[in-house]
Parts: C-alpha cells; sequence; structure tokens
C-alpha cells in the first residue's frame, strides 16, 4: 500500500520493486491494486462553477479589504 | 502571469502579498480531491457544496488573517479543514437525520435515505456515479480511510494518527478498501474496469508502471 502511495523511502522502494519483479502473484495483485486506484482517481467530481465562483469572490473580497 | 509549476506553498506566500491569481490557481488544483471526498462522506451534493466553501472560506481567513503556518503542507492542512467540516456534518446529522423533500428549499441530507439518491437513480448508466455508489457501499472503516488517502492526500501515519489506530490497521483497512472495491466491480460488471486484462495469468501480468519504464520509482 505504502509502494501504491509512494510513501516508502528509496531504499524500500528499490526492495519491493525487486520483490515485485521475483513474484508474479504479487505482481498481479499490485498492478489489480494499481488499476483500482487509477479509476478512484477517475471518479473525481467538479463542484460547480457558482460554487467555485463564490469562493473566489469572498477571496477577492477579503483581499481588497485588508 | 504566475508559473503553473509553482508549489502550493509559494502560492500561499503570493496570495498572502496580495496575488488573487494565485489563490485562484490553489482552489482549482485542489477543488476536486476535496469536494469528492466531501461528498462521499456527507452524501449529499448540495451539503458537499456548502462544505466546500465553508473549507476554503476558513483557510482564506486563516491565511489572510496572518495566522497560516503550515508551510510545505498545504494540502494536509486543507485536508484536514475538509474532513473536521465533513465529519462534524456526519456526526451531526446522524444525531439528528432528517427527512426533507427537495423542493428547492430542502435537500435529501439524511444518511439512510440519500443512498438512494435521485441523481443516484437517473444517472445508474454513468459510470463515475456507479463507482461513487460502490465506494460509499464499503465499511465505513475502510471507506474513511480510502477517502482519507486518496482524495485528502492524507498519508497512512496522519490517518493513523487521526483515526486512533495504529499504522498497520490504516494499511491494512485501505489494502481491503481496494479489495473489496475490486470484488464490488467485478460483481457490478462495472464498464470501466477491465477485469480479463487485470486477472490474466500471473506470468503475463504487465509490471507495475514504475518497473516498466525503467523507473526505481524515487
Amino acid at each position: 500500500m505504502r509502494r501504491l502511495y509512494l510513501e516508502t523511502s528509496p531504499e524500500e522502494t528499490r526492495e519491493i520493486d525487486k520483490a515485485l519483479l521475483c513474484d508474479s502473484e504479487l505482481q498481479r495483485q499490485y498492478n489489480e491494486m494499481a488499476a483500482i486506484k487509477k479509476e478512484l482517481d477517475n471518479v473525481q467530481m467538479q463542484p460547480p462553477d457558482s460554487v467555485v465562483k463564490n469562493i473566489l469572490h469572498y477571496a477577492q473580497g477579503l483581499q481588497e479589504h485588508s | 502571469m504566475i508559473d503553473k509549476q509553482c508549489s502550493d506553498s509559494q502560492l500561499v506566500l503570493l496570495y498572502q502579498t496580495g496575488s488573487e491569481e494565485a489563490f485562484e490557481l490553489l482552489l482549482h488544483r485542489h477543488k476536486s480531491r476535496i469536494y469528492t471526498a466531501i461528498y462521499l462522506i456527507v452524501k449529499d451534493r448540495y451539503v458537499a457544496e456548502d462544505l466546500l466553501q465553508d473549507t476554503f472560506i476558513k483557510a482564506v481567513n486563516v491565511i489572510k488573517g496572518g495566522r497560516y503556518n503550515e508551510e510545505g503542507k498545504f494540502l494536509p492542512w486543507l485536508s484536514r479543514i475538509a474532513h473536521n467540516l465533513a465529519i462534524d456534518h456526519f456526526r451531526s446529522n446522524k444525531r439528528h437525520p432528517e427527512i426533507t423533500l427537495e423542493d428547492g428549499s430542502h435537500v435529501f441530507d439524511s444518511l439512510q435515505f440519500s443512498e438512494d439518491s435521485f441523481e443516484t437513480i437517473q444517472l445508474k448508466q454513468d459510470t463515475k456515479v456507479r463507482l461513487r455508489a460502490l465506494i460509499k457501499e464499503l465499511p465505513e472503516e475502510q471507506k474513511e480511510v480510502l477517502i482519507m488517502r486518496n482524495y485528502l492526500q492524507m498519508s497512512f501515519q496522519e490517518i493513523a494518527e487521526r483515526t486512533g489506530v495504529s499504522i498497520n490497521t490504516a494499511l491494512g483497512r485501505m489494502r481491503y478498501a481496494l479489495i473489496n472495491l475490486r470484488k464490488k466491480m467485478v460483481t457490478a460488471n462495472y464498464n470501466a474496469y477491465d477485469k480479463n486484462f487485470y486477472s490474466t495469468r500471473s506470468d503475463e501480468a504487465p509490471l507495475p508502471r514504475d518497473l516498466s519504464r525503467g523507473d526505481e520509482g524515487n
């Protein structure tokens, strides 16, 4: 999991990658997880423009008064 | 014109010194992840919109009030604000569930009833909606870690601290979340997920992306 989310140190990354190369079952599991992670990234929702505009207006309003 | 490659910290500094464009970049950079995370927690689009606004307004107030001291950690800080607001709403809604009508002045914001929202029914064929629905079906503890890691971009260590469990428990919950999600995707015949490709014989499995590029992942 930490490798998938790039939380491993360079040393840990090398060790895990070595293990992945030597273990095809581990590699298959890793690829499955990576595929699902990619899908999760793809389902992000966009807030409506009106909401974005409201936030920007608020930020600009504060900027003018500061 | 600000370079879009600017780090979050640089953008915060620019915003503190009066650049509206810097704040706009920060907002566009993070709005989708934060909005998605909030939505998956509160399960109501309108509430998620309000809480997204509240999150950024709180951030703006702190930054412009000169109280921002999270140098280098803007996203984790923003994520904590969003998570706290969403969890507060989730808890208060759980204590006082409301059933209201979609008549323009009220929305479905009860946890029990929002699962079968009008939107979900109408857009059943939309694969994104379907995957979000599958995420919502995950056990609460697994879903929580998945949202915090995948959308709020918190580290596993931070998730462990915030949820009061060991890092191994947080990692285990994430692993089971992905495994369960995969099972649900296969069962639901989720269109975008190519189960044939990802269940190939082990000797045909593709290399992890970084390895196949010859990149050691640093």
